[in-house]
């Protein structure tokens, strides 16, 4: 007889039960009943390193051929002609035909999604994370291949998207596929599929660093060394891999330029306040804009042919929205572009990227969303100058800035996006107004849209609520002797069923304190445990009650020791099934320290809460309060 | 008192009442109300920034301030370092004499400004509440400019960052604050401090995140970063934006030095555990001294002196002899010789108990070998990176290992040289320098204090399960219940595995509820109704589990019902054992399951055979 049947298994919650769990998450915690779990393995920290070097050369090349691929599907689609070359799709002499271009690129890629994998819909991170979360980290190696091609597809006929995002989902799903090639733990193929995505950004923008911090908040979920060593190796290698094929230099070259410390400082201040708006403003539209694709009359494989019209329209009249747009991104990072076009093209890049990604093509937001953030930033520090002759405000210092500010404060990933931003510029005058405008332009994002970011809410649509405060787990922290009950109540292996029973049921202090009472025999060492549960089911095999407790109860038993930590008499609990623990001296198991219960765990927890929300008088007021 | 109101919403009455749109109201107010806790917090953090940046400077005066007095003779605060003084006589007996008043200080006024200062500052947010006491934000600059003043092998770091969290920690506490923002506000200051220090802002936010606040979220790093970024500005606004230590590094991607890099790295953790069982061994020998305690930190005091005679460079912070091995070359036994009696006299020193940062002997350790490392190389391939380069890179990967924050290391070496250009190579050493250290040592030179006092230090950070998942996610759906008009012993068998079971009416509406303690004393042809309690807690199936988790302590019950949140309905119970299921979360994660291809799936096929029968 064990504890364990105490309580009964955790059924399948596919059987009935008056609702469906509408999370994918349900299934997987309940499905499994929690015997079978073998015991936890190890974290395999060498091995994982190896292998996110591999993934980390692996997201380097892929980098490079995305961007050969898109160059190829540019030339074909606007000139013509084959070549590799990443050319830039403005200077096209299509005239009005160049409606059609993305519209065919839009029916292709609508059929890839249909018939290939939905999953390559979208623009790429909120599906890794999404995989992290619900699927074990295990994402189909078919789109490690589909969604390069859709994203080239769509990005070469036109759609105003970076190869950024693809490149991350598509290294993602490279590290997750190794990873499900070896005997894997669900975390170790996090780290692989974070490697890869982390790798992605490093290599489509050189910048290590920013490709690291990118996966720690975005996909990680968790902040620990033991995924920092791969990543950074991941990261170190693919940037090496650009840096031999793609050249050592920044993606974007900036030029020099004053950033203006300490006297723009208030305009700075200002402007994070603006791009703490604008991101708000444009996760917005976004969704709405998706939204409104879900009333359209028809099939959603020809979504992305109507936003691709849209995109047509738009690009007819301002080529600069077509394709990656690098090169505009430089020309606003470098200031030469004068406000009326700037105005232009942050308007035109913001909604025919709403329209195209609503509809579902395949591509990436970072580009874009730069893309008209830095217009914005450079618009505003031109329009500032104009207002106030005395400013002198460098407008790509702006630009820059509003770059960062705009993308970190949207996804609350701002710490990666201040870095990516410094990366790009690579200067260290940069850092002190990108931190300022990045935070106020963050805190202004969680003040206006408090629960989803531009990553999570088309997964909060489905059900999948993404909470990424990291912090340290309080049952890491608290040894069992501190929340153990170190006097508890036990008795006798000869008292009858029934006396107990009585003794209970009459309320008696000590007793009715646990679910559970230790056995002890006469030398006052533990002998077994027994249970309210197993009490009522020896009163039905026996109703005269003279069954001796011992009988009823456990005599096997799973124990926990003083100077554990919370976490290991938990994982206890969980693999045996089981709500309380004796805990016993290390060196003689059979001599009784305390009780530990599912109460005793919980109260862990109220500490961490009452450090969290219970407000202490201050000396100020004390004053005043008696 | 408006949070009891939201608590009793959650108590359902015989009818199970519906109460969803309280829920929804509730869940608005609590997050209305931690964005204007975070506005509070982050205008602190700037007051915190701006008074960290000032004691930052300060501070460095007056370590100069006495540095010149002591090897100069001069009353200036200009910048003369002790390494080129020239000797006197005396020059050995000045570190003893600092140790001696800063022993006195330490025994008759604040126990606590002894030693470095990041680990105290570390304790006081683990285990107290995060209240320093103002004391300490007096008492250790003081003795920290002595001590370092008077040529006392350390950095002013640690004491910096130390009093810049007594700033933030005092300013936190004039104002009715909780723990958690308390804790924030000293990471605040302590960044400010050190980002005020070197001009570092990256860095002093990743390190206030690593060491301090134990948690890495939107509404400690947003005040951490404003704090952080003031603290760099009053810095800058003092000396400029130039780097700290400006460092020449020809560097090119060259393949052949790839190993040497990593054998490099190992070399650093190997260090890092060198220097910290230098110092834990010195200071449990003096320890066991069983002399006046002033007279300890004096002895170590002379040591550092005899060995200043032979390398001036121990004395002081040494940062303007960082700066010069970095951007110049030496000769390798030079190198060898600073670096290792460095080592030696900050063990000896720091171990007897003086006042003083580990971070600046940790640079100028790593500094020194890493640069001799390097000159080696140069004997094996004359055209390999420059030598400063090396010194960088295991600088960086000497304080990643030592203090194992290998994220701000990295930051920080690349902000503090300016040379971005080396970011490879420095990521590359400083992470194979972390894997490494870990083999070498569980703890690390600023948690090794902790952990012997009996405290535990988080060195991971991750989510929260509990504040992830949904109650749908974790509660049991397929639950027995009870009409209210059977009688016990009809059902006592059958619910005798559950603690508590709902009793419905004739509709599948909840009535009441009946515990097995109820059981035990109940007549067996008592109603299920009749000894049934009406009131019953009762929870949503789109809460937050950790909402109801605080329901659950604070109302000190194991279980309740599930209503669905659209339409009221019963849909399952959740009982304290399946809160701690969303546990099973994290550990499945940890799980190794069977590749998904090769052979293994028709093994796999064969396993599932042989458990089914």
């Amino acid at each position: 007889m064990s504890l364990a049947r105490s309580r009964p298994g955790l059924r399948d919650p596919e059987k009935g039960g008056s609702s469906t769990p509408k999370a994918a998450l349900g299934p997987t915690l309940v499905k499994r009943s929690a015997r079978d779990i073998p015991p936890p393995a190890g974290f395999r920290i060498v091995l994982i390193s190896f292998l996110a070097a591999l993934v980390g050369l692996l997201a380097g090349v892929i980098a490079f051929v995305l961007y050969r691929l898109i160059g190829f599907f540019t030339n074909i689609a606007f000139y013509h002609q084959i070549s590799w070359l990443l050319t830039s799709a403005q200077h096209n002499r299509l005239g009005i035909s160049v409606i059609a271009v993305p519209v065919v690129g839009g029916i292709i890629v609508g059929f890839m999604a249909k018939y290939g994998s939905p999953r390559i819909k979208g623009h790429g991170i909120p599906e890794a994370m999404e995989a992290v979360l619900t699927n074990k980290s295990k994402i189909q190696p078919r789109v490690a291949i589909l969604k390069p091609i859709s994203a080239a597809i769509a990005i070469g006929t036109g759609g105003p998207f970076g190869a950024e995002g693809p490149i991350i989902q598509t290294g993602g799903a490279v590290g997750s596929v190794i990873g499900q090639f070896l005997h894997t733990t669900a975390s170790e193929r996090k780290v692989l599929l974070a490697c890869g995505a982390g790798a992605g950004m490093a290599a489509t923008f050189n910048t290590p660093i920013a490709g690291v911090i990118l996966a720690i908040e975005l996909l990680l979920f968790e902040f620990k060394s033991r995924s920092f060593i791969p990543l950074v190796i991941a990261s170190t290698l693919a940037t090496a891999v650009h840096m031999q094929l793609l050249g050592q230099g920044p993606m974007f070259v900036v030029h020099a330029t004053d950033f203006g410390i300490p006297h723009a400082i208030p305009f700075y201040l200002l402007l994070g306040g603006l791009c703490g708006v604008a991101a708000v403003g444009f996760t917005r539209l976004l969704y709405w804009t998706e939204d409104q694709f879900q009333h359209l009359p028809f099939d959603s494989l020809w979504w992305p042919a109507v936003g691709a019209l849209a995109l047509g329209i738009i690009g007819f009249f301002v080529p600069r929205v077509f394709g990656v747009g690098y090169d505009t991104i430089s020309d606003i990072l470098n200031g030469q572009l004068v406000l009326k076009l700037l105005l232009i093209v942050m308007a035109a890049k913001a909604v025919a990227l709403v329209v195209s990604l609503g509809s579902g093509t395949s591509g990436g937001l970072l580009a874009p969303m730069f893309m008209s953030s830095a217009a914005m930033g450079c618009a505003f520090a031109i329009g500032i100058d104009r207002i106030f002759p005395w400013a002198h405000l460098a407008p790509g210092a702006f630009a820059i800035v509003a770059m960062g500010a705009v993308f970190g404060a949207a996804s609350r990933a701002t710490f990666t996006f201040i870095i990516f931003a410094f990366e790009i510029t690579r200067d260290y005058n940069s850092v002190l107004p990108l931190m300022l405008v990045s935070v106020i332009a963050e805190g202004i994002a969680i003040l206006l849209m408090p629960k989803a970011t531009i990553m999570t809410e088309k997964l909060a649509r489905r059900g999948l609520y993404i909470h990424q405060d990291y912090e340290a787990d309080i049952m890491q922290q608290v040894a069992v002797s501190e929340m153990m009950d170190a006097d508890p109540p036990t008795v006798s292996g000869k008292m009858q069923i029934g006396e107990l029973t009585e003794l209970i049921a009459h309320h008696d202090p000590a007793l009715s304190r646990h679910q559970g009472i230790m056995i002890v025999d006469d030398n006052k060492k533990l002998a077994g445990i027994v249970t309210r549960g197993d009490l009522l089911r020896a009163l039905e095999t026996d109703p005269s009650g003279k069954m001796p407790i011992l009988e009823a109860g456990t005599r096997a038993l799973t124990v926990t020791y003083p100077d554990e930590v919370l976490h290991t008499a938990v994982s206890k609990m969980l693999r045996n099934n089981i709500g309380r623990l004796p805990v016993v001296d290390r060196n003689d198991e059979k001599r009784i320290v305390g009780y530990i219960g599912r109460p005793g765990i919980m109260a862990a927890r109220l500490r961490r809460w009452n450090e969290e929300h219970v407000r202490e008088i201050g000396w100020i007021r004390r004053q005043y309060v008696k | 008192m408006s949070e009891r109101q939201d608590q009793d919403s959650f108590v359902a009455s015989t009818t199970g009442a519906f109460l969803s749109s309280g829920q929804d109201q509730v869940s608005a107010r609590a997050s209305r109300r931690q964005s204007t806790r975070m506005l509070r917090v982050s205008l602190l953090g700037i007051v915190v920034g701006i008074a960290g940046g000032l004691v930052a400077e300060g501070l460095q005066r007056a370590i100069t301030f006495i540095s010149n007095l002591c090897f100069y003779g001069k009353a200036t605060s200009a910048n003369l370092p002790p390494s080129i003084a020239v000797l006197h006589w005396w020059t050995p007996f000045l570190p003893a004499a600092g140790g001696l008043i800063v022993g006195i200080l330490i025994h008759y006024f604040s126990p606590e400004i002894k030693g470095d200062g990041i680990p105290e500052a570390m304790s006081v947010a683990l285990n107290n509440r995060s209240i320093v006491k103002a004391r300490v934000s007096i008492f250790k600059p003081l003795s920290a400019a002595i001590s370092v003043g008077s040529g006392g092998p350390f950095g002013a770091e640690g004491p910096i960052i130390q009093t810049g969290a007594a700033i933030g920690s005092l300013l936190s506490q004039l104002v009715p604050s909780s723990p958690a923002e308390r804790r924030t506000l000293l990471a605040c200051g302590a960044a400010a401090g050190l980002a005020g220090v070197f001009r570092t802002p990256f860095a002093g936010v990743m390190l206030a995140v690593e060491l301090l606040v134990f948690e890495f979220r939107a509404r400690s790093f947003v005040p951490i970063a404003l704090a952080s970024a003031t603290g760099t500005m009053v810095g800058m606004g003092f000396h400029g934006a130039d780097p700290f230590f400006p460092v020449i590094t020809n560097y090119h991607f060259h393949p052949l030095e790839l190993p040497f890099f990593v054998i490099l790295g190992v070399i650093c953790a190997g260090l890092a555990w060198l220097m910290s069982r230098t110092l834990y061994l010195c200071e449990d020998y003096f320890e066991s001294l069983k002399i006046w305690f002033p007279l300890v930190p004096a002895f170590g005091g002379l040591i550092v002196g005899i060995i200043g005679i032979f390398y001036p460079q121990v004395f002081g912070t040494g940062y303007s002899v960082i700066a010069d091995i970095l951007s110049k070359p030496h000769p390798m036994h030079v190198l060898f010789g600073i670096g290792v009696a460095k080592l030696v006299s900050f063990g000896v020193a720091l171990g007897s108990g003086a006042s003083g940062g580990t971070f600046a002997p940790a640079l100028m350790i790593g500094g020194s070998l890493g640069a001799a490392f390097g000159s080696v190389m140069h004997l094996f391939m004359p055209n390999a990176s420059t030598i400063g380069l090396y010194g960088m890179v295991a600088t960086a990967a000497l304080f990643g290992s030592l203090y194992r924050a290998t994220p701000s290391a990295i930051l920080f070496m690349l902000e503090v040289t300016g040379a971005y250009n080396a970011i490879l190579p420095v990521f590359l050493v400083a992470v194979v320098a972390d894997l490494a250290v870990h083999f070498f040592m569980r703890t690390t030179i600023n948690t090794e204090r902790l952990v012997r006092r009996g405290h535990l230090v988080p060195e991971a950070y991750e989510i929260d399960p509990m504040k992830m998942l949904r109650v749908r996610d974790v509660m049991n759906p397929e639950m027995e219940t009870v009409r209210g008009d059977q009688k016990v012993s009809d059902f006592v068998v059958d619910i005798a595995g559950h603690e508590c079971v709902p009793v419905v009416d004739e509709k599948e509406r909840v009535i009441g509820i009946v515990y097995r303690r109820d059981l035990l004393g109940a007549a067996p042809d008592a109603t299920a109704l009749s000894i049934a309690h009406t009131d019953f807690p009762v929870a949503y199936t789109d809460e937050v589990v950790h909402a109801v988790a605080k329901r659950f302590l604070d109302g000190a019950y194991g279980h309740c019902l599930v209503l669905d949140s659209t339409n009221g309905e019963l849909s399952g119970m959740l009982t304290a054992f399946d809160i701690l299921k969303t546990k099973n979360w994290e550990l499945m994660q940890e799980l190794q399951e069977p590749s998904r291809f090769s052979g293994t799936s028709l093994l796999r096929f064969m396993t599932e055979r042989k458990t089914t029968k």
